[in-house]
């Protein structure tokens, strides 16, 4: 008897994991990422933030919770805000992400440089996510209230606890983007 | 006594009638009591007549769909006030998350940031489905508070349902949002009917005239 009608049994399984595998098969995924156009080979279903951080070398989008529940990974998705460990990468296909690097070429953008001079970071592993949320706030509201900035920035959580100065350095940043403008 | 003879003829036409239109009368009274009624519109009454079954059981009917709109699947984005809630035990949604002037969140921190349009499947991950939202601030569908009544008519009062007749509740039941609270992924309880159980009582309820208890 051959040996394979031995493990018969087995051929379920085998069929399964044969599946499996087709489901979760790479694919070709282009997206644009801070203004220039990419293209990856990964499964779909791959969270945006480990396509950037593993695939695409872009290392300042950090990893927190995975979970979305930290706003660590906060990058732009079509100028949306997206909590990049749960959104999966083909949700980006077609479309424009934005990571810290993109902010600005020369880092001079007015969060940026409010950041640095208010001194906002204490062990800093949130920041580029709460700089990122930041953006698009200033963005939809140039002059936010403190309650606007506690009502946009509460998804994002600082271990440090440096709330108090993360809401200083918004309030700097809108009033250099207001005079730049 | 004699009458003249335009009166004698047309009176015997009026006798006729008279006794055709009592004929009448006596018919549809019977064709009511053995059919039980079931073609007489809403506006009809009769003491113990088969309507006031027909208003039970759509009263009944809602009685057990209200069992599902209470759950906290649905009412923990129909809320009153502009935040959101989260669990079974309904604690207000974390992140200060808010509703929004279209009920999709406020810029930067908008439903879509986090709920994808499938589940996570991670444990304490966020849930998902296409058009992931609450209702918007212009009707807000606060259900929170309301008796099964004031829940049926606010769910039929178009001004507070979204612009909707009775018969468009049907299809809105089939939308991805409402048929995701049965598979809402890990860590989640289901409704008490299930969505079969609970789209044949709302069908039941409608097609019985979505009557609402006082």
């Amino acid at each position: 008897m051959p040996w394979t009608h031995n493990c018969a049994f087995l051929w379920p399984q085998v069929f399964f994991a044969m599946m499996q595998s087709m489901a979760s098969e790479a694919k070709s995924i282009r997206f644009n990422v801070n203004g220039v156009e990419r293209e990856v080979n990964v499964e779909p279903e791959k969270p945006l933030l480990w396509v950037l951080r593993e695939d695409l070398q872009l290392t300042g989008t950090k990893f927190g919770c995975g979970l979305a529940q930290c706003g660590a990974c906060t990058v732009h998705l079509d100028g949306e805000a997206v909590r990049s460990c749960v959104t999966p990468v083909s949700r980006a296909v077609g479309k424009k992400v934005m990571t810290i690097e993109g902010l600005s070429a020369e880092h001079n953008n007015a969060l940026q440089e409010a950041w640095i001079a208010v001194q906002v970071p204490q062990c800093g592993y949130c920041q580029t996510g709460q700089i990122m949320a930041a953006a698009v706030l200033l963005e939809n509201n140039p002059h936010p209230s403190d309650a606007d900035i506690d009502r946009v920035m509460s998804g994002n959580i600082c271990r440090c606890g440096t709330y108090d100065r993360i809401r200083k350095a918004i309030h700097r940043a809108a009033a250099t983007a207001r005079v730049r403008s | 006594m004699k009458f003249p003879k335009w009166y004698t003829r047309w009176a015997s036409v009026a006798r006729v009638a008279g006794l055709i239109a009592i004929a009448f009368g006596v018919c549809v009274i019977l064709a009511l009591l053995l059919t039980g009624g079931a073609q007489v519109p809403n506006t009809l009454v009769f003491a113990k007549s088969p309507l006031s079954s027909q208003q039970e059981r759509s009263i009944a009917a809602f009685r057990e769909v209200v069992t599902v709109l209470q759950y906290p699947r649905c009412m923990n984005c129909h809320v009153v006030g502009d935040r959101p809630r989260q669990g079974d035990d309904r604690h207000l949604h974390l992140q200060n998350v808010m509703r929004g002037p279209d009920g999709k969140g406020l810029p930067g921190l908008r439903c879509s940031n986090c709920h994808q349009d499938s589940n996570n499947e991670s444990a304490g991950g966020p849930p998902g489905a296409a058009d992931w939202q609450m209702p918007p601030s212009n009707q807000p569908m606060a259900w929170e508070g309301l008796s099964v009544g004031d829940l049926c008519r606010s769910i039929t009062d178009p001004s507070r349902n979204g612009n909707r007749k009775v018969g468009d509740l049907t299809p809105h039941m089939k939308t991805s949002l409402v048929v995701w609270a049965w598979s809402p992924g890990p860590e989640r309880t289901l409704p008490p009917l299930s969505y079969e159980q609970f789209t044949a009582k709302v069908q039941e309820w409608i097609d019985t005239g979505a009557v609402c208890e006082k």
